[in-house]
């Protein structure tokens, strides 16, 4: 059965050429709104591994360029601030604090394996303020930074790609060549997860050092239901501390949702093109799926007579179809496979075959629902008004 | 005659409302699509309220430095004092303006914040733009002189901050601790004019940063507009003299030691396509181009085969038809211009609508909130380019196949 259509498409694969065509690019055009689906749907379920609610980040410009005074500046800051019962925790951050527009990074280097990754300086009391969850080890105090090496925390991803199985903790490692004069670092703890771009993140490589002494971002966990009042109060009492200071408060509840947007809004323009796109594909194709099986009605009366039920009239229509979609989805598939294979965009392999799966599917879908009206259209005629027509 | 294939084709459409339901949508949407984006486009890129001189600006915005034996590389706006050196003293006569980045900052009023954007600038900032005033003015040189705190704020700061619709001129406000007299109020503009949007414009003697430093990266950009629109390329010649001889900064760090420095006068969609593409002397606009092509391209690749294969069975269903027609003596062409009319007025009454949902898309998206004081317009340059196109597609697929089969014998064309 299955290889007598193939049979009867295979001999007008000329007529059905524009079909298969129109198959073809609806399904790379679903390929990759599938996959970016995937993808982000994928890093969306994993924990974020840090809580933004009742979480500020304080954007403070000292404007001065003596690191002393910055430093006689930042300690006053923190006095100020452990004197508010609102504040529950405060840390230092270097400037890509979670969901900022910053990024820094370095790469590191152990065994000659070598690894690129995030890098933000806090200071200890940094997991208390972001509610962070430490799986392996504790983060470091006070006490470690005066050690003889640097204590660092990297997340999971990081410690597999640079120690693969062995476990982190208590790993000695250095930085790339960059860094060949600079104290070692030491791993003292580790965190599985650590969303701090957007929802959407992939799990990615992060470290934590101690603080350094320019760094004048800070993240406050502050209770729950503190409000403009006294986010005005905190800000005008430290702005008085210093004439030059320019102090400003995010709620990093808003600044995840900005990141969020901008990876959502285009996701979201994307699917509603490619949906009106498909829905215009689908109309085209109910249409000439209409017309082709009209002009076969003789055919149609011929089988009948010679005994075919409606029911295989109906599937009889649906399967060359779906053989024609077969032939188009054979082709997409082709170009969709070289994506894993040639590792375009480093993207995980799973998450194209399943965006290569759901396309599939939808395509089936699709061609299914466009040809059963048609099909039963067919599948209704009586053999002796068709036959008669001839 | 025309009247006649008018009444035929109008018959025709409406006997087979299926297909002509299918054609019509394919068309009209995809040029919907087509016209709202690339209103978008032309949005973000040319000449709008308040940089109406933008197509003969040029802009100064980014410097890199690069280390060209670390291959390392560092870039960023360029400082006050950059603009002050090397673009004030150009010899071609030119307005200069100079306009930091944005910056935000929250306002406190009565237990509720609003969030503002800041900029700081210079007084030619307000001759090289053209603002409208609702009220007051702009801050001029003397201002800057005199070192007054003064600003000039737009309307939606008025409306949170004064009142809807009162009078703010004269009256004092208060950022970041330090009180400055609002002097103008401008209507704002969008945040996709990145250069000059913002809630709140200072004099950029009122910053707390120091001015004075030398160095060359800082936070400001020059907007440069030439006296005479013709000396655009002139002033980018004199510019990349001037830059070819400004030497890196010193850093004196081993591993960063900047040996060769990038800063070129760019028009505007230029210095966006260096900063994403551009590597050395390229600017990465041929490259960001062709992109964009091939995306616009390959998105209308699928409606047009769609047309295709819709305009091809309506023909091949119409088979007897023709061959009736024959019989009675029409002849090929009369049957060929049959089909041309047919496609020209489907294509056309798809471009009304096309016409009609973008002009309400766009309408909504200026209405909307979604991004504050947008103001897309309807491109018909785009728009005519597009039904070009889509009728070109009409006639290959509607005519050559009406064609060949008006040169089928008649006998043949009955008995499809």
């Amino acid at each position: 059965m299955i290889k007598h259509l193939f049979k009867i498409i295979w001999k007008r694969r000329k007529s059905n050429s524009l079909m298969m065509t129109e198959i073809f690019f609806s399904f790379l055009i679903l390929f990759a709104v599938c996959s970016l689906g995937v993808y982000n749907f994928q890093n969306y379920l994993t924990p974020a591994g840090l809580e933004t609610n009742n979480v500020w980040v304080a954007f403070i410009n000292f404007n001065t360029s003596s690191d002393t005074a910055k430093m006689e500046y930042k300690e006053l800051v923190s006095q100020q601030l452990k004197r508010y019962r609102e504040v529950e925790s405060f840390s230092y951050t270097s400037a890509n604090a979670p969901f900022t527009f910053s990024t820094m990074s370095n790469s590191f280097a152990y065994n000659k394996k070598k690894a690129s990754s995030d890098v933000i300086t806090v200071e200890p009391d940094f997991p208390k303020a972001m509610s962070m969850n430490i799986t392996q080890g504790r983060w470091f105090t006070k006490a470690d930074i005066a050690g003889n090496f640097v204590p660092v925390v990297i997340t999971k991803h990081l410690a597999k790609e640079l120690f693969e199985t062995e476990d982190a903790v208590g790993k000695v490692f250095g930085g790339g060549e960059e860094s060949a004069g600079s104290k070692k670092m030491k791993v003292v703890g580790m965190v599985d997860y650590y969303k701090h771009k957007s929802d959407f993140q992939e799990l990615d490589n992060t470290l934590f050092r101690p603080s350094e002494k320019w760094d004048d971002t800070m993240v406050l966990k502050v209770r729950a239901g503190s409000g403009a009042e006294e986010e005005a109060k905190i800000v005008r009492e430290l702005a008085r501390l210093g004439k030059d200071w320019t102090i400003e408060i995010q709620q990093m509840d808003e600044m995840k949702s900005n990141r969020n947007n901008l990876v959502l809004v285009p996701v979201l323009i994307l699917l509603i093109i490619c949906g009106f796109l498909v829905f215009n594909v689908a109309l085209g194709m109910f249409g000439v799926l209409f017309q082709t099986i009209n002009r076969r009605k003789q055919e149609i009366g011929v089988r009948r007579a010679m005994g075919a039920t409606k029911g295989a009239i109906l599937w009889h229509f649906i399967g060359e179809t779906a053989v024609i979609a077969t032939f188009g989805l054979i082709l997409g598939l082709f170009f969709a496979v070289q994506f894993p294979l040639l590792n375009v965009f480093d993207v995980e392999a799973s998450v194209y075959l399943f965006g290569m799966l759901l396309a599939v599917i939808g395509i089936y879908i699709l061609v299914g629902i466009c040809a059963f009206y048609p099909s039963r259209q067919a599948s209704v005629l009586q053999p002796a008004v068709v036959l008669h027509e001839e | 005659m025309l009247f006649n294939y008018l009444k035929i084709t109008l018959a025709v459409l409406k006997r087979r409302k299926f297909f002509t339901f299918i054609s019509l949508f394919g068309i009209s949407f995809t040029l919907t699509i087509l016209v709202v984006v690339t209103a978008f486009f032309d949005h973000l890129v040319s000449a709008g309220y308040p940089e109406v001189n933008r197509d003969n600006s040029l802009y100064v915005w980014n410097i890199k430095e690069k280390d060209t034996k670390n291959e390392g590389s560092s870039s960023g706006p360029v400082s006050f004092s950059f603009i002050n050196t090397y673009i004030r003293t150009l010899k071609t006569p030119a307005k200069v303006a100079a306009v930091s980045m944005f910056n935000s900052i929250n306002i406190y009023l009565n237990n509720h914040k609003i969030k503002v954007m800041y900029r700081y600038t210079d007084a030619n900032f307000w001759e090289v733009t053209s603002f409208e005033f609702l009220e007051g003015k702009s801050y001029t040189a003397q201002n800057i002189a005199n070192n007054d705190y003064v600003v000039v704020i737009n309307d939606n700061v008025r409306d949170q901050y004064v009142g809807k619709g009162q009078p703010a001129v004269g009256k004092m406000l208060e950022v970041d601790n330090v009180k400055y007299r609002i002097i103008g109020v401008v209507k704002g503009c969008p945040v996709t004019r990145l250069h000059t949007s913002s809630d709140l414009y200072f004099p950029y003697n009122t910053s707390k940063a120091d001015l004075k430093k030398t160095a060359l990266r800082g936070d400001y950009i020059a907007l440069i507009l030439p006296n005479n629109p013709n000396d655009k390329l002139k002033l980018q010649e004199e510019f990349k003299a001037v830059a070819s001889k400004i030497k890196p900064t010193k850093t004196g760090d081993k591993w960063f030691n900047p040996d060769k420095l990038y800063v070129f006068a760019d028009t505007y969609f230029v210095s966006f396509t260096r900063e994403l593409k551009g590597s050395g002397d390229g600017d990465g606009s041929a490259f960001i181009i062709s992109i964009l092509l091939g995306v616009v391209l390959l998105f209308m690749s699928l409606p047009a085969i769609n047309l295709v294969n819709v305009n091809m069975s309506r023909i091949m269903e119409r088979a007897s038809e023709i061959g009736v027609r024959k019989a009675f003596g029409a002849s090929s062409k009369t049957l060929v211009m049959q089909f041309v009319i047919e496609n020209i007025i489907l294509t056309l009454i798809g471009g009304v609508i096309a016409l009609i949902l973008s002009s309400l898309v766009i309408f909504y998206i200026n209405q909307s909130n979604l991004i504050a004081y947008i103001d897309l317009s309807f491109n018909w340059k785009v728009f005519s380019v597009a039904i070009l196109v889509s009728l070109l597609f009409g006639l290959l697929s509607g005519v050559y196949p009406a064609w060949r089969m008006s040169k089928l014998q008649v006998v043949d064309a009955l008995k499809y």
